[in-house]
């Protein structure tokens, strides 16, 4: 079913998980969370992560049941052909915009960090290019990019240990000052950062080995990356008092800003520079989601030859992105397909295949 | 569209081979055949003889055969016996008996000189080619300074027993080719019975079957034939002059492909990482060798990247660099009259014209254009103002670090690499850059050769070849031979350092 | 595909032609080095700026040329400056900002404002607040041979890590100033025959100028604060009891390691007690009785020293409350640890502060003296 050419490790498919996940949101989401979650907001990223848990175990489980069929494939089986085609063009949807909507934070950060009077359409034909290149090839090729770039969050791990020079650990404290519930209601806020595991819907059965190891290395990815996040979060808190927080929307470049190295300084373009890396990573995990189904049904499953007009749509998405309050609509059309489409659905589904299989034997 | 492939490359292979022909019984009718079908070519010469009371002539081309030859193992030989079967009679090595007059003018191409005799439907065909060689030096562009220093030159059988005096080994096997229509260029395909992936040979074998022009000049020509990415600008077949380096890379169950009349043999598959290594790596100490590949390998990112870097920063991000050096840059731009870009475009494209200009010319003028260039427009372009100090310093960086690569080839596409990149920091200073870097990241995970990854092993990763790569680990260490050929046996030794273990007790 | 190749390589070309939107070549910049903020008459913003030319030969020195501008804000009164020169005046190498007193004892947020919301501003810069006038400091242009803004850069710097003035940068006060429970202070710059002296420190609350610390209390408030340079150097007199000068009483002596430890307590009746604890290892730097063989003189000067850095300290922070700056951050504390007494204490924070009990208790203890007794 699946080619030789396009199967990928279980290591490779860790970082598939890693680079998808990671990738606008980081910049801002300190900000985000310290906004409902005071100084706790670093528990709410690890309660997201939790939560990403939890869901990831769904997602394995849902597609154990159809080990060398994506969720295109497996959709129609379950549910019918019809409403599972229906189905797969909203997945589609939801990639294409989540992809979208990435596509146009980044171009919001960069226009507003380096590139200000860059026009948009110029910055977004460079990325989408770049992204296209990439994208048009099989999976394999993808992997192998994505265990390399993580190297830079490696890399920016350590930039942002520089912060902890002037850091005041008085300002996380009293840790639960906007309460228990307002952490929780904080981690339903990072959740959305760290999106992009639903590439295991796409990607699972095009990995080696038995479902355990698959399992593991999606959730190792995702402990990663909530690692990660968690100490980027915990490190901005650290850094800037409450009242500044609320000010600055990209705290994790913000305190690089001031830093100098002996040779260079403002490292927060260092910084901003390692990010184009990871946001291309996460932008091409999100069109690779897209472009499979819809190469499923236009091209024979050659998910190469819906590239070209997937990029056409990204790039009118994010063009209309400009305008705050469709910006703002995409988040809560997202906020609303991920639940339904990564965790209701997944939920709903497995029950019915488990009743399904239930009823057969 | 593969039938018709096929079905081409079935009627090349028709039109190859020549009408058979019995060879007349009539001494002049062979002659005047052979005549004909070399177009009375003037160095065609032969000289009439008598053995077993048969009038015969012994023809040979003056400009391919060595007479001396001719006259101690043929003539002379005939000339006192007289009488006798005529193998046994001539002394020379080989011998062979034709029956087909077609194949003689070929025979007689590849330096052989052809004996016939009156009534006798056979032609014997002696082998007295004629080598003019020259002697075995090292390659002037792969110096090393340890290590051996023999290089090949243009004649295939030396260089065969320069690799097979390496490398007394049943398992080295020679496969010869005959490649190019017109010229008859004579191939020979090198690999280790035992170590390369029989898949890996299979494919060589077809591509380079598969040939079917008429003239191969050089390898290069074969390179282009073979490769599987002639669109990259990266270089996908190693090149290299050194017997020593060729016997490494069989050993690593890789391939190689030598060529009569050049001294260059081609390696493949390679890793981009094959043209960081030199020989000169393992002669050292292993940290020694490791710092100065990690050099080489830092220099491939200074000669791409440093052009672009500084413009990205004089044109968009001036606030990177620090007060104290801020000031001293300024004072040498402020009176340039041209953007960055123009300025480094300006300055890359006088350094490559140099140096193709100092390749060109013989080595005393070179030096003169070395000092023109240097000294006159390096010193005297800052003096009226044109382009700025650190522009100068920055375009020598890039030249003397693109230079440190061991491989030409991809010296040169460092230089080009940085052209694109200069564009793009033009533009979007230094997120284009990044861009630009992914890019060519992407590229080279995309590229493959022989189905080997070309970036290996870091796109894909495999930490244990890691081992030497970016740095050479102790040679006792390297318990396996590099994964990216896939060769057949994967161990190449256990524990060279075993009396480590064996004499605790002595002292 | 050759088709989308060749649309890549058209787009490609047209970007190329119409590139450069952002490029903001350094040649054409004009460098600001130093900014001064003064109170104009009229009560607009009085703007010194000093910007560094460079000569094109290298045998020439660099030379300053200052500007005077008004403006209602920073960037108005800098597009003033603009309109006067050529090229494009650019900031985004300032390496150091002075406020002149007058200024300070106004709100000094909205000077910063721009400094904060540009993402090429130099966030590095240091400051300091000017006694008189900015403009004046600024004004002497040199000092020996040295540019006024290098010369006062290289000054504090140095000054930092004699543990005289707060390592202070724009960048590094903007958390303390937007933090309720916490007051930054800043180094304070006095013009004295042509040279610029940077010993003191000035205090600040709510954003505003509120007191001047003296050369010995502002070592001490950093060492209170657990912010030694790489030096802090006192030097006290030793022998109260002859009333005459003698240069045989004075002692100067360098903390080598300083051990601070800051407890905030809250007693019945909230009443909020600092206690501060500080061990310090002291250098004896100089001391010409001599005599530092002997363990008794050494316990005796122990026991002396740390009741004078003691007292030090406690005026230091009397002068401190008087001033309302809490550059101690017991507020921040306050938040952090006890937020119910925060939460009754915040209104009227300013007033509640100056009631807050200090007690300061200093340990010396002579660890060196030198190569000779």
């Amino acid at each position: 079913m699946i080619p030789e050419k396009s199967r990928i490790s279980q290591g490779q498919f860790m970082f598939i998980v890693v680079q998808s996940q990671v990738g606008v949101g980081i910049l801002s989401l300190p900000n985000k969370v310290q906004a409902i979650a005071k100084g706790g907001g670093w528990i709410s990223v690890l309660i997201a992560g939790l939560a990403i848990q939890v869901i990831i175990l769904i997602l394995c489980a849902l597609c154990k049941q159809f080990p060398s069929d994506t969720i295109y494939s497996f959709l129609p089986k379950i549910t019918g052909k019809f409403l599972g085609n229906l189905l797969c063009f909203a997945y589609i949807s939801y990639f294409l915009l989540s992809a979208g909507t990435v596509l146009a934070k980044f171009a919001d950060v960069v226009e507003r960090w380096v590139l200000q009077g860059t026009p948009r359409w110029a910055l977004l034909i460079l990325s989408l290019l770049t992204c296209m290149y990439l994208a048009i090839e099989n999976l394999r090729v993808i992997a192998r990019l994505f265990v390399i770039s993580s190297l830079t969050i490696i890399v920016m791990v350590v930039l942002s240990l520089m912060g902890y020079v002037n850091v005041n650990f008085s300002y996380i404290f009293p840790i639960t000052e906007a309460g228990w519930g307002k952490i929780v209601k904080g981690a339903s806020e990072s959740l959305f950062p760290l999106v992009g595991y639903e590439i295991i819907l796409v990607t699972y059965p095009f990995v080696e080995g038995k479902s355990g190891g698959k399992l593991k290395a999606a959730s190792l990815g995702n402990m990663l990356i909530t690692l990660f996040y968690a100490f980027e979060v915990f490190t901005c808190l650290l850094i800037f008092s409450p009242a500044v927080m609320s000010e600055i929307s990209e705290p994790l470049l913000y305190m690089l800003k001031g830093f100098s190295f002996q040779l260079i300084q403002r490292i927060d373009l260092i910084f901003l520079s390692l990010w184009v890396f990871v946001v291309s990573t996460a932008m091409v995990s999100w069109i690779y989601m897209a472009t499979v189904g819809l190469g499923r049904f236009f091209h024979r499953g050659e998910h190469k030859k819906a590239v070209p007009y997937a990029m056409f749509i990204l790039f009118i998405l994010a063009m209309m992105a400009q305008d705050p309050s469709i910006s703002d609509f995409y988040d809560r059309m997202l906020k609303i397909g991920h639940y339904t489409f990564v965790v209701g659905l997944p939920l709903i589904l497995l029950c019915f295949t488990y009743l399904i299989r239930k009823r057969r034997t | 569209m593969d039938l018709l492939r096929k079905l081409l490359s079935n009627n090349r292979t028709e039109k190859r081979t020549h009408m058979e022909m019995n060879v007349y019984s009539s001494l002049e009718k062979n002659m005047e055949f052979i005549e004909n079908q070399l177009f009375h070519s003037s160095d065609l010469k032969w000289r009439s003889i008598r053995f077993n009371q048969l009038e015969g002539l012994i023809v040979f081309f003056e400009s391919l055969t060595d007479q001396q030859r001719i006259q101690n193992e043929i003539i002379q030989p005939i000339e006192e016996k007289r009488e006798g079967t005529v193998d046994k009679v001539i002394t020379s090595l080989e011998i062979t008996k034709k029956s087909d007059l077609g194949e003689v003018p070929h025979a007689l191409l590849q330096g052989k000189c052809v004996l016939l005799f009156e009534g006798t439907v056979e032609v014997y065909v002696v082998d007295v080619t004629a080598v003019y060689k020259r002697s075995i030096l090292e390659p002037e562009n792969e110096g090393v300074i340890r290590g051996a220093h023999d290089g090949f030159i243009e004649h295939l059988m030396t260089n065969l027993y320069l690799v097979r005096n390496r490398l007394m080994n049943p398992n080295l096997v020679v496969r010869y080719y005959q490649i190019g229509k017109a010229t008859n260029t004579k191939l020979a395909l090198l690999y280790m019975q035992d170590l390369a992936n029989s898949d890996l040979v299979k494919e060589v074998d077809h591509r380079i079957s598969s040939i079917a022009m008429d003239t191969i000049f050089s390898p290069g020509f074969i390179t282009e034939l073979i490769e599987d990415n002639p669109y990259s600008l990266f270089p996908q077949i190693l090149f290299t002059e050194r017997p020593d380096r060729v016997v490494a890379h069989l050993m690593e169950g890789r391939v190689a492909i030598l060529s009569d009349g050049d001294p260059s043999a081609l390696i493949l598959p390679v890793t981009f990482f094959s043209f960081y290594q030199s020989p000169d790596d393992y002669h050292r100490k292993w940290m020694v060798g490791s710092f100065i590949r990690l050099l080489r390998l830092m220099s491939f990112i200074i000669a791409s990247l440093i052009p672009a870097l500084y413009i990205a920063i004089i044109g968009f991000h001036p606030e990177i660099l620090p007060e104290n050096l801020i000031f001293s840059v300024k004072s040498s731009i402020d009176r340039v009259p041209f953007p960055p870009i123009v300025e480094a475009l300006i300055m890359q494209i006088t350094l490559e014209v140099l140096r193709e200009a100092g390749v060109r010319l013989p080595s005393r003028v070179g030096q003169t254009i070395g000092i023109v260039g240097g000294l006159v427009i390096g010193e005297s372009v800052v003096r009226a103002g044109l382009i700025s100090y650190p522009m100068v310093i920055v375009v020598a960086l890039t030249a003397i670090s693109s230079f440190v690569a061991p491989s030409n080839e991809i010296s040169l596409t460092t230089r080009i690499l940085g052209f694109p990149l200069m564009m793009l920091s033009g533009m979007f200073g230094l997120i284009g850059i990044m861009f630009g870097v992914l890019f060519i990241l992407i590229h080279l995970c995309k590229l493959e050769s022989f189905g080997t990854a070309y970036f290996a092993p870091v796109m894909p990763l495999r930490m244990k070849d890691l081992k030497d790569t970016f740095i050479r680990f102790p040679i006792w260490s390297l318990n396996q031979r590099p994964h990216d050929p896939h060769p057949k046996r994967l161990n190449q030794e256990r524990n060279s350092r075993e009396w480590e273990q064996d004499d605790p007790g002595k002292e | 595909m050759k088709r989308i190749y060749c649309l890549c390589a058209v787009i490609f070309i047209l970007l190329f032609m119409t590139g450069c939107w952002d490029q903001d070549l350094l040649k054409n910049a004009r460098l600001i080095d130093g900014g001064g903020f003064d109170l104009a008459p009229n009560g607009k913003l009085l703007t010194t700026l000093v910007i560094r030319d460079v000569p094109a030969s290298e045998q020439q020195s660099p030379k300053n040329d200052i500007i005077f501008t008004e403006g209602n804000t920073t960037m108005e009164a800098r597009d003033n400056a603009d309109d006067q020169i050529s090229r494009h005046l650019r900031a985004y190498k300032n390496r150091i900002i002075l406020i002149g007193e007058e200024r300070a004892k106004q709100d000094i947020y909205p000077i910063f404002d721009i400094l904060y919301r540009d993402p090429k501003s130099a966030l590095n810069a240091r400051i300091g607040v000017a006694k008189g006038k900015a403009a004046d400091i600024f004004s002497l242009k040199k000092v020996g041979n040295v540019l006024i803004t290098e010369e006062i850069d290289e000054l504090i710097k140095s000054k930092e890590e004699t543990t005289t003035v707060p390592k202070v940068t724009i960048e590094k006060i903007y958390p303390i100033m937007m933090d309720p429970g916490e007051d930054f202070v800043l180094p304070y710059l006095v013009e004295k025959g042509g040279r610029v002296d940077v010993s003191r420190i000035a205090m600040f609350h709510n954003h505003q100028f509120t007191g001047i610390l003296r050369p010995d209390e502002s070592i001490m408030y950093l060492l209170l604060k657990d912010k030694k340079g790489k030096t802090a150097r006192f030097t006290r007199k030793i022998n109260i009891r002859n009333g005459h000068q003698n240069s045989y009483d004075f002692l100067t002596f360098n903390v080598e390691k300083s051990e601070q430890k800051m407890k905030v307590l809250i007693q019945s009746g909230n009443q909020i007690t600092v206690k501060l604890d500080l061990k310090w290892k002291v250098n004896i730097i100089e001391y010409p009785k001599d005599r530092l063989n002997e363990k008794k003189i050494v316990t005796q000067l122990n026991q002396h020293l740390s009741k004078e850095m003691t007292d030090l300290a406690k005026d230091t922070l009397k002068k401190m409350q008087k001033a309302r700056c809490d550059g101690l951050g017991i507020g921040r504390q306050l938040i952090a640890f006890h937020p119910r007494i925060w939460k009754t204490q915040k209104e009227d924070w300013d007033g509640n502060y100056q009631k807050v009990h200090f007690a300061p208790v200093i340990q010396v203890e002579i660890t060196k003296k030198g190569i000779i007794n």
